[in-house]
């Protein structure tokens, strides 16, 4: 299984995309600026909702958000083709199943059917509308993608200019053919994360069962062979019907088998088996093909999930089967090698229990798929889930969720599960929004493959929600409700080695930001920047509509503050004050969204979470702190101690300098004192160092340079040379070229001119073409047939062109 | 944010033009005639731009150039000897919606056309103007033209040019308003490519001079410069020409220039020998009259029949 593909391999092909928001003709956010001061009564009221959830009667406010949704998220909103990586395409073809998103396929698809210039800019454009198209059909969460790009073809067909249809036919050809017939098109649905793990499972189920098959196959063969021997060897074998059938048809009456078989009898007989052996080999054979078959057999009914309940009967059973196996395996290999000895292995096989079996047998076992939302997940639910987390077997727990995290009065029991499988240690831990493809399905590859137990959990979106599933998903994560998360037991020593919190936005801050362009009612258009926090995810779900206020466009007060900024206050700071979160009206105002404390109080307990796992993983993780701060306080006195020997290592070269030049100086005042040429050695002068004079004395001697190597540039130069060509960017398409021979010269996509081919005319027209062109930029190389005519000529005047 | 980059939306980029949408009648100019090179560098710059074909208009006057518009698949007018700048002001101020270019000859613009470029430079209109300078009248077949060098052989002067030439980018850079001047040779493509691509960002009206070979009347006056790079001098800036290093290579002669200096513009503009290419002169804050005239009011057939109905009633006698 490959990991999920995101990226296209198609570098500067890709479908091309636009900014959101800008000249897209989505709705813009308008902000009303001149509310002024707000009422008092209304501050009041809104302090009074804060602290006790309830609004005192005649201030013209009321709870309940209606169809409000994040600002930050409203430009998003009203775009039907938006290139969300889902849905995504699963292609099964081969065995091994790839997975891409749509945006990836696509760009792929723009990168193997693409051209350049003109061309390739149409085709980008005609599978940029098929790819709209598809994004804007109603799909099936698992559909069939040939059928979808068919339809989808049809659908942009009547809208081609029909002197561009016979491109559009030949682009959809092209692609067609890379549009895998049994490739699926996964939606983004709760549904989604089961597909996705079993086409991961399907692979590696067949990837690790082959071992195992192999070995029992072996076995299964050299137990055959031991009861084929003596069968081969007891006097069963030679009676006249067996030597019949063995000589075959055309021999059938050539022989006296009578005689024959009366003969070998009176031969010595191997003593055969026991009858005892003989029973046990059968049986050990059925055991293996039975149990091997239940484990590894056909893959569906093994990656059928279970309920939690189910789960524990299927662990059992599985257990057992792993069980029966093991004792079939070692059995067969004692026998096979001759060495099984009844009275010593019987008991010894008899008395194995689960226990026994050590974590490299359990590798033997299939993975086990459970499913459950959280419905099944009340304390007795979440207690099974835990006991399978920590036993052996690899059951992989798959918790697709609509917003257990959502409940301010209660401590999301999902994010506990989570917390303490990830304490146990022992399990392998995902956890994500159904809108974080790359953790998804990277994280669900890890988990499937993951020697032991696995939970992988998946907000698929707050329940009741208007917005799309993706956007729902999006804002569990990115309000760091379900923050996406991957724990790795066992891998490296220290914890950040084991957890990952790279999957989310801005995974080292508290909360992530984005902004927003709002439009003033002057007209003006500010870009206005916000923290997305646990509370604006929290306005997104339908069952917390009621712990907030919506305040009138405009209302502005120093009461008022955002949620980021309030969550970080102390309690003295917070006196006095209430959060707000700015969320888009469904008319498209800016408006202020209140909530209420418990909804507060829930939001701590999400930053809380959120920032253990952060240490866990690594990020402001406060022991690394105090060794960073401990590093750069040495480094830095080392720096200063390199510093300072530096500086006297400079004065000292300062120095010495100094005294050579002032030596210099003073030795030719001297010689012009002494009237010797300047220069020359004074009696205070040092002698020239000895290697000098060697070198000075050398000199005459030496063998003269060598002659430089000739300079491999050049010769390649020279090759190219020998082939016609034309500095095609200083074209000027004056059609001198193309005039005189249309083979040989033609215009690329930018109407330059080059040579097509340099054999589809003579060398006249090379040279004659040369001579003409205004701008002297064709070169006409060496001739390709040495028998053209008046060749001598031609290479005279082709001269100056070469 | 929320898992999308801020450039998350499919771009089906609506009708896309090809080169071949802006190609229309097979030219009729001479073999090598520079107009070719100018009209295969404006169909790129069409396309680059993806300008609607049914939004853009080429209007020309009389000449071998001022044949252009019948070789662009887009609108066009060839018009009056000397009047293509009048008549396009006329087209952008009744459609300012329109990108207005105008293909127009040294004897075109700069003779009969005098006073008409002229006033077009002061009025300053929003719009891309070729001046195909090929220092002779072709379509006439051979007369000297305001441009002609001293000396040159016409059918006019069949003793040579008596006068030293009309310095038209120096003329122009003389007149109130003046907002972009350049100076181009149509031989080296990537150069007019980058020009007329500043001119037709520039808003306002954008005057590039384009030193065009006549193959067929002057073969060799501009072999010097053909031959010779070091006769070309390359004004680079950031709001005007930036060669590619395979241009460098070839065209070492190159100097900064800040197009937004008038004075420089104008010494740069008498420099003769090495030819200044490129943008000299550039300045976006000039009024643009189809702006500050922009017509508030719909004065259409109909409106106007019944504003004169309107008024002859008053007059009417009823004979009921
Ligand atoms: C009113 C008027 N006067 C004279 C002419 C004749 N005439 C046609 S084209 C031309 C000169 C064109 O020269 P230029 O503008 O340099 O264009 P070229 O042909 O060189 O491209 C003249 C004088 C005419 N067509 N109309
Ligand atoms: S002759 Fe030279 S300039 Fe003309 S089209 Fe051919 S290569 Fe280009
Ligand atoms: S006469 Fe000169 S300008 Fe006219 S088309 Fe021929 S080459 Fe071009």
């Amino acid at each position: 299984m490959e990991a999920i593909d995101t990226q296209s391999a198609g570098g500067d092909d890709e479908v091309v995309a636009v900014p959101i928001g800008a000249s897209t003709g989505n709705p813009v956010l308008r902000r009303r600026t001149d509310a002024g001061t707000a009422d008092p009564a209304v501050i009041r009221a809104l302090k009074q909702f804060f602290r006790t959830g309830t609004i005192p009667p005649g201030t013209g406010i009321a709870a309940g958000l209606a169809d409000h949704v994040p600002a930050l998220l409203y430009p998003y909103l009203s775009h039907p083709a938006l290139r969300t990586p889902w849905p995504v395409v699963l292609d099964e073809t081969d065995g091994t199943p790839i997975l891409r998103t749509l945006t990836a396929w696509f760009d792929d698809l723009v990168a193997a059917v693409g051209d350049s210039g003109d061309e390739g800019e149409l085709r980008r454009r005609f599978l940029a509308r098929v790819e709209e198209a598809i994004r804007t059909t109603d799909l099936p969460d698992d559909s069939n993608l040939e059928e979808a790009w068919w339809a989808a073809v049809d659908a942009v067909r009547p809208g081609i200019r029909s002197d561009r249809r016979e491109t559009f036919e030949e682009c959809v050809r092209s692609a067609a053919s890379h549009v895998s017939g049994s490739a699926r098109l996964v939606g983004c649905s709760s549904a989604a994360p089961l597909a996705i793990a079993r086409a991961h499972a399907q692979g590696f189920v067949a990837e690790m069962a082959r071992p195992v098959v192999e070995e029992i196959d072996r076995l299964r063969t050299s137990l055959q062979n031991l009861l084929d021997v003596e069968q081969e060897e007891s006097a069963d074998a030679v009676v006249p019907e067996r030597l019949r059938g063995s000589a075959g048809g055309a021999w059938s009456d050539a022989f006296d088998f009578d005689a024959l078989s009366h003969l070998l009898d009176e031969a010595p007989h191997a003593a055969g088996l026991p009858p005892e052996r003989r029973e046990r080999l059968q049986t050990r054979t059925e055991g293996l093909v039975e149990h091997a078959a239940a484990l590894f057999g056909k893959a569906s009914s093994v990656l059928r999930p279970y309920s939690i309940r189910g789960a524990r009967e299927a662990v059992a059973e599985r257990t057992e089967r792993l069980l029966a196996l093991y004792r079939h395996l070692e059995a067969a290999r004692l026998e096979v090698a001759h060495r099984y000895r009844p009275e010593l292995h019987d008991t010894y096989l008899d008395a194995l229990t689960p226990a026994m079996l050590s974590p490299e047998d359990f590798r033997r076992c299939p993975p086990l798929f459970v499913q459950a939302d959280e419905a099944a997940l009340d304390a007795a639910g979440a207690g099974h889930i835990l006991e399978l987390l920590s036993g052996p077997v690899p059951v992989k727990v798959l918790l697709v969720l609509r917003g257990a995290a959502d409940d301010p009065e209660e401590p999301s029991s999902v994010a506990a599960l989570t917390s303490i499988a990830i304490g146990q240690g022992r399990a392998c831990v995902v956890q994500t929004a159904l809108s974080d493809v790359d953790t998804l399905s990277d994280g669900i590859a890890e988990a499937v493959r993951h020697d032991g137990p696995a939970l992988v959990a998946v907000h698929a979106g707050a329940e009741g929600t208007d917005l799309p599933t993706y956007f729902a998903a999006a804002v569990a994560r990115d309000g760091r409700a379900a923050p996406s998360l991957v724990f790795r037991p066992g891998v490296g020593r220290p914890w950040a080695d084991r957890l990952s919190v790279d999957g989310n936005d801005a995974a080292e801050a508290d909360w992530t930001r984005g902004s927003v362009a709002v439009t003033n009612e002057d007209g003006t258009v500010e870009e206005v920047s916000s923290a997305f926090t646990w509370l604006d995810y929290a306005a997104t779900c339908a069952s917390l509509s009621g712990f907030f206020v919506p305040v009138e466009p405009g209302v502005r007060d120093e009461a008022m503050i955002p949620a980021d900024e309030f969550l970080a206050r102390s309690a003295t700071e917070r006196a006095g004050t209430v959060p707000f979160v700015l969320c888009a009206s469904s008319d498209g105002w800016l408006v202020q969204a209140v909530p209420a404390r418990p909804l507060v109080c829930a939001a701590e307990r999400a930053l809380d979470r959120w920032r253990r796992l952060q240490e866990l993983a690594g990020i402001g993780n406060s022991f690394a702190e105090r060794a960073v701060s401990e590093v750069r306080a040495r480094a830095e006195a080392e720096r200063d101690e390199a510093i300072a020997s530096a500086r006297e290592a400079h004065a000292a070269e300062m120095d010495r300098s100094i005294s050579s030049v002032a030596e210099a100086i003073v030795s030719n005042i001297a010689a012009s004192l002494l009237d010797l040429p300047a220069g020359a050695p004074t009696p205070a002068r040092r002698p020239a160092p000895a290697a000098t004079v060697d070198q000075d004395q050398a000199a005459p001697d030496a063998p003269a340079a060598a002659e430089p190597e000739p300079v491999e540039e050049e010769a390649g130069e020279a090759l190219a040379l020998d082939e016609a060509y034309i500095e095609t960017i200083r074209c000027t398409s004056c059609n001198e070229c193309t005039n005189l021979n249309k083979q040989l010269f033609a215009y690329n996509d930018e109407k330059q001119a080059f040579i097509k081919d340099a054999s589809a005319g003579p060398y006249r027209d090379l040279v004659t073409a040369a001579e003409k062109c205004p701008v002297r930029i064709i070169h006409p190389g060496k001739p390709l047939n040495a028998d053209e005519p008046g060749l001598d000529d031609l290479l005279e005047r082709a001269k100056p062109f070469l | 944010m929320f898992g999308l980059h801020d450039t998350a939306t499919v771009d089906t980029g609506g009708d896309y033009y090809s080169l071949q949408d802006y190609q229309s009648a097979v030219p009729r100019w001479c073999p090598g005639c520079g107009d070719n090179t100018i009209l295969s560098s404006v169909q790129k710059l069409c396309r680059d731009e993806q300008l609607p074909p049914e939004k853009t208009v080429f209007v020309s006057g009389i000449g071998c150039s001022s044949r252009f518009p019948h070789y662009m698949g887009t609108y066009g007018f060839h018009s009056l000897h000397g009047r293509a700048l009048p008549i396009a002001q006329g087209v952008k101020i009744r459609r300012p919606d329109l990108k207005v270019f105008v293909n127009t000859g040294d004897g075109d613009c700069c003779s009969i056309g005098t006073a008409h470029w002229i006033h077009a430079i002061r009025y300053n209109f929003d719009m891309v103007v070729m001046v195909h300078d090929n220092e002779v009248y072709g379509m006439t077949k051979m007369q000297t033209s305001p441009t002609t060098p001293k000396g040159i052989k016409t059918n006019t002067t069949p003793k040579g040019a008596f006068l030293d030439p009309l310095n038209i980018l120096q003329a122009t850079l003389g007149i109130s308003n003046v907002s972009f001047v350049a100076n181009v040779v149509e031989w080296i493509p990537e150069v007019m490519y980058q020009v007329l691509q500043e001119a037709y960002h520039h808003k306002g009206f954008s005057f590039v001079r384009i030193v065009q070979r006549c193959p067929h009347f002057l073969p060799s006056i501009f072999d010097p410069l053909l031959q010779d790079p070091n006769k070309l001098l390359l004004l680079t800036d950031e709001r005007g020409l930036k060669p590619s290093d395979d241009l460098r290579k070839i065209y070492k002669n190159e100097r900064p220039h800040d197009p937004s200096d008038l004075d420089a513009a104008r010494r740069i503009a008498d420099e003769i020998d090495p030819m200044p290419i490129g943008v000299l002169y550039r300045n976006e804050d000039v009024p643009v009259y189809d702006e500050i005239r922009r017509a508030t009011r719909v004065v259409t057939h109909d409106v106007r029949r019944q504003a004169l109905d309107r008024e002859f009633d008053r007059f009417a006698v009823d004979l009921a």
